[in-house]
């Protein structure tokens, strides 16, 4: 299940927040040395605000094991102040276009369950939010992974070098034919946003 | 950014659409030769890994512009066992050129590999792109030619070239998977049939029972809705299941 954590509801979901900088602490600290972000038990930067919208997974026992930021590309964002070079051309700058930072999944938990739902509860909550993508870096390796589950991504820049590894800027269309592929690759149908979070986008 | 590396997105942008708007494989592989030469590049070849099931490399091939002869000889000597290139491919995290994957001290007939490659069949130097799914190493998509562009820039654009092809060829095959009325046996019958052959023929052809043709002939005429046999060798071929 997919819990979307963002200004409005911050306070009351505090601990799985914290579980979240946890986690990312561990995945990215850790395991891929980022000690910039090293906040002694958080992993965190200067995009951690009010106008950062999580996304995360939770199992049975709403632990954290993995998630996501989206993060509004109307203000100075990660791609625009330190990957600009990523981007050939304009750096989108839209109120339907979120940036997508910290993608990560808990060591125990990379299997593609996980990782299937987390694309699942982005198209979900871009949808419910008129988003029509979200531009995100991404390991050049892993683009071929999610066009097989069915997201439809298009580059932004050529593949270069960032810390050893080939990244490439991509935007990720926000469609629903993406959402039916996805589901079908999945074989799931039903939705995996927490249910009182459903329909917040009308309500809200 | 300097005009030279803009230039190089640009021929990727223009190959991502032209790959989008292909509607069968034999254009996609054209179109995928036709753009790969921006970079000196003549032939290609995406190919899943043998497997202990399908131990032959040519059954794996699922889109090729290889010289003519190159992939007959290299999969009836087994020279992927030996090549160099398909045992590194399988770790790397990004594209490498041929030239970058080591040949052990001990592997002559991995040299001979790369020697006849580039002595009979143009394959001098090549770029080898990994492709990943959810469970790691899945394929690669090998580009070759006589004198290539083995520059940052292009090699980056060629990678990008690559994962595009790639999903829109795994997006045909799925489609045509798809809209398959007919099974693999059921076609094959439906050729002959189309053919002018007998059910008494089709079984000594395919070593098969007549009795079993002629059920094969009623599940596709089921299939195709149609009554009689010419009726479904027509519908057969209007439904692209068999040559015309």
């Amino acid at each position: 299940m997919i819990r979307v954590i963002d200004r409005s509801n911050r306070d009351r979901f505090r601990r799985t927040l914290d579980q979240q900088f946890r986690m990312r602490r561990d995945v990215f600290v850790t395991e891929r040395g980022w000690k910039d972000f090293d906040r002694g038990a958080y992993e965190m930067d200067q995009y951690d605000t009010e106008d950062a919208v999580y996304l995360v997974s939770l199992d049975a026992h709403d632990a954290v094991i993995g998630g996501m930021r989206l993060y509004p590309t109307l203000k100075p964002h990660l791609m625009s102040e330190t990957f600009a070079h990523m981007v050939d051309g304009p750096i989108p700058q839209r109120s339907d276009i979120m940036e997508l930072t910290r993608f990560a999944l808990a060591a125990h938990a990379r299997h593609s369950h996980t990782y299937c739902e987390l694309f699942l509860g982005l198209l979900e909550y871009g949808l419910g939010e008129g988003l029509s993508g979200t531009m995100a870096l991404m390991r050049t390796l892993r683009i071929p992974v999610i066009q097989n589950l069915g997201m439809t991504v298009r580059p932004l820049g050529l593949p270069q070098d960032i810390d050893g590894e080939a990244q490439t800027a991509v935007l990720i269309e926000m469609n629903e034919d993406s959402l039916a592929r996805v589901r079908r690759s999945a074989g799931r149908s039903e939705s995996v946003l927490e249910t009182s979070l459903r329909g917040r986008a009308s309500t809200s | 950014m300097s005009g030279f590396a803009f230039s190089h997105f640009q021929t990727v942008l223009g190959a991502v659409e032209a790959f989008e708007r292909t509607t069968s494989l034999p254009v996609l592989c054209g179109k995928l030769t036709s753009v790969i030469a921006t970079f000196g590049f003549e032939y290609f070849c995406y190919a899943t890994p043998p497997s202990g099931s399908r131990p032959k490399f040519g059954d794996g091939v699922l889109l090729n512009d290889w010289p003519a002869g190159w992939l007959e000889h290299y999969s009836d000597s087994q020279f992927h066992l030996h090549d160099p290139v398909t045992q590194f491919t399988r770790r790397q995290p990004r594209a490498f050129l041929w030239s970058e994957a080591p040949v052990a001290a001990d592997n002559a007939i991995g040299r001979s590999v790369i020697q006849i490659a580039a002595a009979d069949y143009r394959l001098r130097a090549g770029l080898c792109v990994p492709i990943h799914g959810l469970a790691g190493y899945q394929a690669s998509i090998s580009f070759a030619g006589q004198e290539i562009d083995e520059g940052f820039e292009a090699r980056s654009a060629m990678e990008m070239i690559a994962v595009y092809a790639v999903n829109r060829c795994n997006q045909l095959r799925t489609d045509a998977a798809v809209r398959r009325l007919l099974t693999a046996r059921e076609r094959e019958v439906m050729a002959w049939v189309a053919a002018g052959k007998t059910a008494w023929d089709i079984g000594c052809i395919l070593v098969i029972s007549e009795d079993t043709v002629n059920k094969l002939v009623a599940s596709a005429m089921r299939r195709l809705n149609a009554c009689n046999r010419p009726q479904a060798v027509a519908e057969a071929i209007r439904h692209g299941e068999i040559a015309p």
